[in-house]
């Protein structure tokens, strides 16, 4: 019998797995607290703790009970946060205006579902000031000596497939206009770019010391490890392929680089939005699983995807979470996961996860359809499926 | 008089985002006395127009359009006082803001640029906007109400400030972002809708004309 771990490294080398394998609870493809709290009422699991993920994203630990109910494949070796580890013990007050200042002095506001960008502590700099700047170092922000322990665990025990998150996302274009502003970056990338390439160094400095604190403890074990820089909008890509080569392609090549020569995980890289035009660039740069294939987004349908990239990539999310999931009915999601898995799962290549962490708007119900479909659901004998999906 | 070559490198400088270029074409034009009113009409507002072509079929990114808001703002701001001084009308008066309960700015203000450049007057209302402040901003003569929002979880305050001022004859309303979609606009009896920022920019003045 194919165990989760053989299922997932089946499916990320490009053969068929028995089933095609499914992820929930990560940095990417986990559940809003409120989300989380409603889908633990439906499962009957209301004495199960909610955990704070990320307090900026208003995201939740996904128990080991709930994963194991849903057959799910994977688990993520995540650092605990010290930052914010005040903050991230309560959920936002609702009265509250929520507002903090992260780690890199860029302040934040925590608003129902999500955070916003308020404060920009380099909008004003100049070159100058790069080098006076607080740089944060990881290692204050993140404790990643207690992750040994339970990661070596967890492989030797050799059940899942295990994914890496370095606690931050490893960002280097969305970090540096965080710490400038959009429309000031944007701007820089044309016309201020010494200042523009300097920002970006210092924060690939700052990300490629997480890459080696934390694959120094856990590289050995994980068989993905994930990255993340935002490049593109629901239209069109946010730069220009050009601007991309020219200004932001070279700290993402180092830094992939760098994650390469500590790890034999698989990268796994996170854009949301219409990224298809770049999608040649991320696999140059060592990119092998894409995620999180904003269906929504122009020039991301999954059939066309795979044909021109599916032989060197592999795709990791993809259930809408724009319209099917929080609009449709758990027939509709029962759809969407058989169109995605078949479109993007044949031969393998296919992670199934919902395109991004759940909010409370989809009801535990689609939650429950997704999941049970995908178990269901065997590309290789589509048939058998149809009549299993019905008794799940 | 400024020479059709000065024109036309006004023009090229808004598309192309040369701060610099702007304000010597800009500059010579007041100095020169000349017709402010037409050179807006005729080359500053047709640039910027252009630039919202190039933006929505792709051929630009949005550095490349912040660039050219910039260059465009530059050149607004010189011939301010001349304009302000003699009887030009603006196109109209436009606020905007996004809704209540969302916080993201960066559409709204990519609309507000694009809005500026095509010649309204802007009411920027900021984020997280409650139907009270709309209404505020309506009595200080805006007639179009452009809504911003992000989330599928903001959205719905939409509704609530397009039935707000559901029959008056006075007011049009404008929508777009992210979550948002034509089909959306029209379920909720908004008056527009914004595919993209050059997109609001058209229905605003699709909206204003139908008022007319």
């Amino acid at each position: 019998m194919t165990t989760h771990k053989e299922r997932v490294l089946m499916a990320l080398n490009h053969e068929q797995p028995d089933r095609n394998p499914a992820d929930l609870g990560g940095r990417q493809t986990t559940l809003s607290i409120l989300a989380y709290e409603s889908l633990k009422r439906h499962l009957g699991l209301t004495h199960l703790p909610t955990r704070v993920m990320a307090h900026t994203w208003q995201t939740a630990y996904i128990d080991e009970e709930v994963l194991e109910a849903f057959d799910i494949d994977t688990r993520h070796i995540r650092p605990a946060s010290r930052v914010n580890d005040e903050i991230g013990k309560t959920l936002a007050a609702p009265e509250s205006d929520g507002t903090f200042v992260d780690e890199w002095g860029v302040t934040r506001s925590v608003v129902g579902d999500y955070a916003n960008l308020l404060g920009h502590p380099l909008r004003e700099a100049t070159l100058a000031d790069l080098d006076s700047f607080p740089w944060p170092d990881p290692a204050d922000n993140y404790d990643f000596k207690a992750l040994r322990k339970p990661a070596k665990k967890l492989y030797e025990e050799g059940k899942y497939a295990l994914v890496g998150c370095l606690g931050s996302p490893g960002n280097i274009f969305e970090q540096a206009w965080y710490l400038r502003g959009l429309q000031e970056f944007m701007t820089d990338l044309i016309t201020e770019k010494e200042f523009a390439h300097a920002l970006m160094r210092k924060v690939l400095d700052v990300r490629k010391r997480n890459v080696e604190l934390y694959l120094h403890e856990v590289g050995e074990f994980i068989d993905v490890v994930q990255l993340a820089d935002d490049l593109a909008g629901k239209d069109n890509l946010l730069i220009s392929p050009k601007t991309y080569r020219e200004m932001v392609k070279p700290y993402q090549l180092e830094l992939c680089r760098h994650v390469r020569g500590l790890t034999k995980a698989k990268i796994y890289y996170h854009s949301c939005g219409s990224i298809s035009p770049l999608i040649d660039e991320l696999i140059d740069n060592g990119v092998e699983i894409l995620n999180p294939v904003q269906v929504s987004a122009a020039n991301m349908d999954t059939a066309e995807l795979k044909k021109r990239f599916g032989r060197n990539l592999s795709f990791w999310g993809a259930v809408d979470t724009y319209d099917v999931l929080p609009n449709g009915t758990p027939r509709d999601v029962e759809a969407e996961v058989r169109r995605r898995i078949t479109d993007l799962g044949t031969g393998g290549g296919y992670v199934m996860a919902p395109v991004h962490n759940i909010c409370a708007d989809v009801s535990p119900e689609n939650i429950v359809a997704m999941y049970r479909t995908s178990r269901a659901f065997n590309t290789a004998d589509p048939v058998v499926a149809t009549a299993a999906g019905e008794h799940v | 008089m400024l020479s059709e070559e000065d024109k036309d490198d006004l023009y090229d400088a808004i598309v192309e985002g040369n701060r610099d270029g702007v304000v010597t074409v800009a500059r010579k034009a007041v100095d020169q006395g000349e017709d402010i009113e037409a050179l807006l009409q005729q080359v500053m507002i047709p640039a910027m127009g252009h630039v919202g072509q190039l933006f929505s079929a792709g051929e630009i990114f949005v550095p490349e359009m912040l660039v050219a808001a910039r260059a465009m703002q530059v050149g607004l701001d010189i011939i301010e006082p001349v304009l302000a001084a003699s009887d030009h009308e603006p196109l109209g008066r436009v606020c905007i803001g996004s809704v209540k309960g969302d916080l993201h700015d960066i559409g709204k203000n990519l609309v507000v640029m694009m809005l500026k450049g095509a010649g309204f007057e802007v009411d920027d209302l900021g984020v997280d906007v409650p139907v009270e402040k709309f209404e505020a901003a309506v009595e200080r003569g805006s007639k179009i109400i452009c809504l911003s929002a992000l989330l599928t979880t903001t959205k719905p305050q939409m509704r609530t400030v397009v039935e707000h001022f559901r029959g008056r004859n006075d007011v049009r309303i404008v929508i777009g972002g992210a979550v948002v979609t034509e089909d959306y606009a029209r379920a909720i009896g908004a008056d527009g809708f914004g595919e993209d920022a050059p997109g609001a920019v058209t229905a605003v003045r699709r909206c204003l004309e139908a008022m007319a």
